[in-house]
């Protein structure tokens, strides 16, 4: 690269600019190297890192519903190229896709209604923070302790999947159609009900379904894991679509200014974790991914048990989205975020 | 007789209507005095005359690369005084999450209403303001936070919090506040110079924050001597975002569908110009995640391994 171009990128990265929607001047610099945090976690462990991405914003100043909004707008930047690449290379399921998304989306409006009951009754954070640690920590203690397992025996060894009789009872149910791209047989039942389930827990949770939709589609649909990434991908980039012209009708806090620095520093990012993620072994890196996951449902332990620095807190932020039919799809692509498998 | 015992009783009906009048004239003058002794402490001090403050710029435009302003404010006011400047943000209802203690753990138990406090509070002084200000006139004044509490007003989702669940509330809620560096207090920052013509010239200049969204703040000037106000002035301060900040504001407020096709548009623009580029750096395709690597063919792993002597 010559030293003009690098002057210039060093003159940009140092620059500050205005954030039309959220109304704060932020460095261009700053803002590509949060979107190239997220986008490495992204490209070396294969989740989504948008658990992360929302509260990192809001921390450098961000207003909360601004910070999701923007959040989803730049995922449709970096799916995009991601979907257009998969589909050339034949790796979505436009059935299995468009089944999964109806499903999903019927589960998070279910979801919506599953919060407003339990906030009715005053428990809906407790329930919520509860998930959030049996989720994180199982998902967590399970990968770890399998990587550690594989590790030992020194090789990966694909073990052919038992038939269990959850299975055969799956294989049981009516409407049953062929998906040929993935090269399975199944009830149209299955998917839309397991995309369902993924929706509900999505609406409720807020986040983490990302650590849930790929592996499903593998393990229960018996998918290609390439296939599961490209229809992933898909449902993401249509659920995201649809979320970010249903806050900018309803709530107009779309800034895309920022959805496109924090998209360039994620595909920026995401592309030299992917590097790096070569050079590690698929156990190494998914212990690493347990091992995240285990540390956030501990701090989430440790933040509900400790006395908080201030009683009061904002309200604006997910906890608030959360009741908001209009922002539940918002919440649906952490759901439907790829595991990314490298 | 029946007149005689009609006259008596209309002389008794007035005399009792005169009663009732100077009863209510005393206690409309015990009522005035009272509120002119509890007013006692500002009657007694001599009334604020107005004084100019010269606010440069008094719009602040914000463009696409705005990063905070240099504001200058400057005025005069009557000789021997001391300065404070007061920065107010709107009054805004805010919305809070309250914790609360379930068995062992913190979860949010409540919802809290905040109103009748500004979004943000800077009060610049040239000195340490409890060392020329009483409290009384602080407090009148709403010049620091526990002033400012007194006109707070909270609501819970169960109404009105009882006094010492609202003490706490207000307290965390001042606390929030100050953490953000939405409520600050700098002493010693205002520059005061006793000029020949018998006045006192003042002059503050900071950097305005690049963080605080636009709108009108209001900017209060107060000189102070003997411990009252003998001069006050004001201005207002506009935060307007310009050029393409603004466009894209006022899309987005009058033609949110457009303005929400446009940020997709945009997005997908984005994704593939960014991914080109990154491409193009990296000398090569980009390899997307899930794309099945080629194996290679167990003679080719032979042959790379033989030359490279390996196994």
């Amino acid at each position: 690269m010559t030293k003009p171009v690098l002057f210039a990128l060093l003159a940009i990265a140092v620059a500050p600019i205005l954030l039309p929607i959220a109304g704060l001047s932020i460095n261009v610099g700053m803002l590509v190297s949060v979107g190239a945090l997220i986008g490495f976690m992204s490209g070396l462990l294969g989740v989504g890192g948008g658990f992360l991405m929302t509260p990192i914003l809001m921390m450098i100043g961000v207003p909360p519903t601004v910070a999701a909004a923007s959040d989803t707008n730049a995922i449709v930047a970096t799916s995009a190229s991601g979907v257009a690449a998969h589909f050339r290379l034949k790796n979505v399921d436009l059935k299995m896709g468009g089944v999964c998304l109806v499903g999903g989306l019927l589960g998070s409006a279910v979801g919506v209604q599953v919060i407003k009951f339990l906030r009715g009754l005053g428990n809906a954070d407790l329930f919520i923070t509860f998930m959030y640690i049996v989720v994180l920590g199982s998902v967590g203690s399970f990968t770890v302790r399998d990587s550690l397992k594989k590790l030992r025996r020194g090789v990966m060894v694909q073990k052919a999947p038992r038939r269990r009789r959850g299975f055969r009872i799956l294989e049981r149910l009516p409407f049953k159609t062929e998906f040929p791209r993935s090269g399975v047989e199944h009830s149209v039942l299955v998917p839309f009900g397991l995309c369902f389930l993924v929706g509900v827990m999505t609406a409720v949770m807020g986040v983490g379904g990302g650590f849930i939709m790929v592996p499903m589609m593998v393990y229960l649909l018996r998918m290609p894991a390439h296939v599961a990434v490209g229809t992933d991908l898909f449902q993401i980039l249509f659920t995201c679509i649809g979320a970010t012209l249903m806050q900018a009708a309803a709530n107009h806090t779309v800034d895309v200014v920022l959805a496109i620095l924090i998209a360039a520093g994620s595909t920026i990012g995401a592309q030299l974790g992917a590097r790096v993620s070569r050079h590690l072994r698929g156990e190494q890196l998914l212990i690493v991914l347990g091992v995240l996951a285990l540390a956030v449902g501990l701090k989430m332990a440790v933040g509900i048990v400790l006395p908080p620095a201030n009683l009061l807190s904002g309200a604006g932020g997910h906890a608030a989205l959360r009741t908001d039919t209009h922002v539940v799809l918002a919440q649906m692509w952490h759901a439907t975020r790829s595991f990314v498998w490298h | 007789m029946a007149l005689k015992s009609e006259n008596t009783l209309r002389e008794r009906s007035c005399a009792t209507r005169v009663v009732v009048r100077r009863r209510a004239v005393l206690w409309l003058l015990a009522f005035a005095f009272g509120l002119l002794a509890c007013a006692c402490p500002l009657a007694a001090a001599p009334q604020p005359v107005s004084i100019p403050l010269k606010l440069s710029p008094d719009v602040i435009q914000m463009s696409t690369f705005y990063n905070g302003a240099p504001i200058r404010m400057e005025g005069t006011a009557p000789g021997g005084s001391k300065i404070m400047i007061v920065l107010r943000g709107v009054e805004k209802d805010e919305l809070f999450n309250k914790k609360g203690r379930v068995g062992p753990i913190w979860v949010n138990t409540d919802k809290v209403h905040v109103t009748g406090t500004p979004s943000l509070f800077l009060r610049f002084s040239s000195e340490d303001v409890h060392t020329f200000l009483s409290h009384e006139m602080i407090d009148a004044y709403a010049l620091d936070e526990a002033s400012i509490k007194k006109r707070m007003q909270i609501r819970t989702s169960k109404g009105q919090p009882d006094p010492q669940y609202w003490e706490i509330l207000a307290n965390s809620y001042l606390d929030l506040k100050k953490s953000d560096g939405n409520y600050r207090r700098v002493a010693d920052r205002v520059h005061v110079t006793e000029g020949a013509d018998g006045l006192t010239h003042y002059t503050l200049a900071f950097n305005w924050p690049k963080t605080a969204p636009p709108g009108s703040y209001q900017i209060e000037v107060y000189a102070c001597r003997d411990g009252a106000i003998v001069g006050h002035g004001g201005a207002v301060l506009r935060l307007v975002e310009v050029g393409f900040p603004a466009f894209m504001v006022n899309l987005a407020h009058t033609h949110p569908y457009g303005y929400g096709l446009l940020a997709v548009l945009m997005a997908v623009i984005a994704g593939f110009g960014i991914d080109a580029i990154a491409s193009r750096l990296r000398g090569g395709r980009r390899r997307v995640s899930g794309e099945r690597v080629p194996v290679p063919e167990p003679e080719q792993v032979r042959a790379a391994s033989a030359r490279h002597g390996g196994h």
